[in-house]
């Protein structure tokens, strides 16, 4: 199945192509503030609560929408 | 505050006369049949009624950022999207038959044009000095209003013209859609992060209806925080529309291409 074949193979890839990319920009944000920390801790000191609570809201953004992506493609798709 | 808003409506007269002659070249050119476009239509000229002439124009004017967000908002995505929706197949048709309404029809809809347009007046006028001129000047108010309905229903042409032939058919209509979508995002979240107030008016109103102390006391809408909302309801208001007409733009190609395949 490719991306071009018809309408439903176009859908699918978009929608968990997209959401695939949200999800590897999670991971790398979070990898980063992970890099951060360490490089902080050296010095003693810590990296500002804000850019923790950001980047757990946004991952938190992107796993609501797995579950409407979920449901609509693999529970309302297959019925 | 609730005798601002009975007495704060505008009955202006080119307001009335504008709303009264696009309904009635409306009745002439369609007897407002089929019932169903009529409804939209009649719904389309009610927003932009209520829109210009309710305390939301007065507030905007004066007292509220945010006020007059939800006035654009309502210029910009709600009332072209009703009159485009409410324009019948066959009538449309046969005005296209003419040659230079053709013409007009098909340089105004190519869909780089379009799109460049409407994002560059709805960022221009959004420009804090072009803002506060308009403010300030009621002519160049009017004008501004016009050009938001006239580039705005220029733009959503493409994407809900009556007329198949008119339209963007498949992953053009989505890029379309989608990039402007996040230019009108951008544009809301500027508003929503910026922490200074932007818009002279709003910082110092002059307060002709004595409302003042309860906008900024009890609804606690200081310049700034009256800024962030205006910028949220820009933001979230209009991604709204967005996903709705691209959910619409998706059932059609969908069902278009499902029975090609068949």
């Amino acid at each position: 199945v490719t991306i071009s074949r018809d309408p439903l193979s176009s859908s699918f890839f978009t929608v968990t192509g997209f959401h695939g990319l949200h999800v590897c920009a999670g991971v790398l944000l979070f990898v980063l503030l992970l890099g951060w920390s360490f490089i902080q801790k050296k010095s003693d000191r810590s990296i500002p609560t804000g850019s923790v609570v950001s980047v757990s809201l946004y991952w938190h953004f992107v796993d609501i929408v797995w579950i409407a992506v979920f449901a609509i493609v693999y529970l309302w798709g297959t019925r | 505050m609730s005798d601002f808003f009975r007495n704060s409506w505008d009955w202006d007269l080119s307001k009335i006369i504008g709303c009264a002659a696009l309904v009635l070249i409306y009745g002439v050119w369609t007897r407002f049949k089929p019932l169903r476009s009529a409804l939209f239509y009649l719904s389309g000229v009610t927003a932009l009624f209520l829109s210009l002439a309710s305390p939301l124009d007065a507030l905007g004017d004066e007292y509220l950022f945010s006020a007059h967000m939800l006035q654009h908002f309502i210029l910009l995505m709600v009332v072209p999207l009703l009159l485009i929706l409410g324009l019948p197949e066959a009538p449309v048709r046969a005005l296209l038959r003419i040659g230079w309404i053709k013409r007009t029809e098909e340089a105004l809809s190519q869909p780089v044009f379009a799109w460049m347009l409407a994002n560059s007046i709805l960022w221009g006028w959004h420009l804090p000095s072009l803002y506060v001129f308009a403010v300030r000047n009621e002519g160049v108010h009017i004008f501004q209003h016009l050009t938001f309905l006239i580039s705005s229903t220029i733009f959503w042409w493409p994407i809900l013209a009556p007329t198949e032939e008119s339209r963007l058919v498949s992953w053009d209509g989505f890029v379309y859609l989608f990039t402007a979508a996040l230019s009108n995002m951008a544009l809301g979240i500027v508003f929503t992060f910026v922490n200074e107030p932007l818009f002279s008016p709003y910082v110092a109103p002059e307060d002709s209806w004595k409302i003042l102390s309860v906008i900024r006391n009890q609804f606690h809408l200081d310049p700034v925080a009256d800024q962030k909302l205006g910028g949220i309801l820009m933001w979230v208001l209009g991604s709204s529309v967005f996903l709705g007409v691209f959910l619409f733009h998706y059932g059609r190609w969908y069902s278009a291409t499902e029975l090609e395949g068949t």
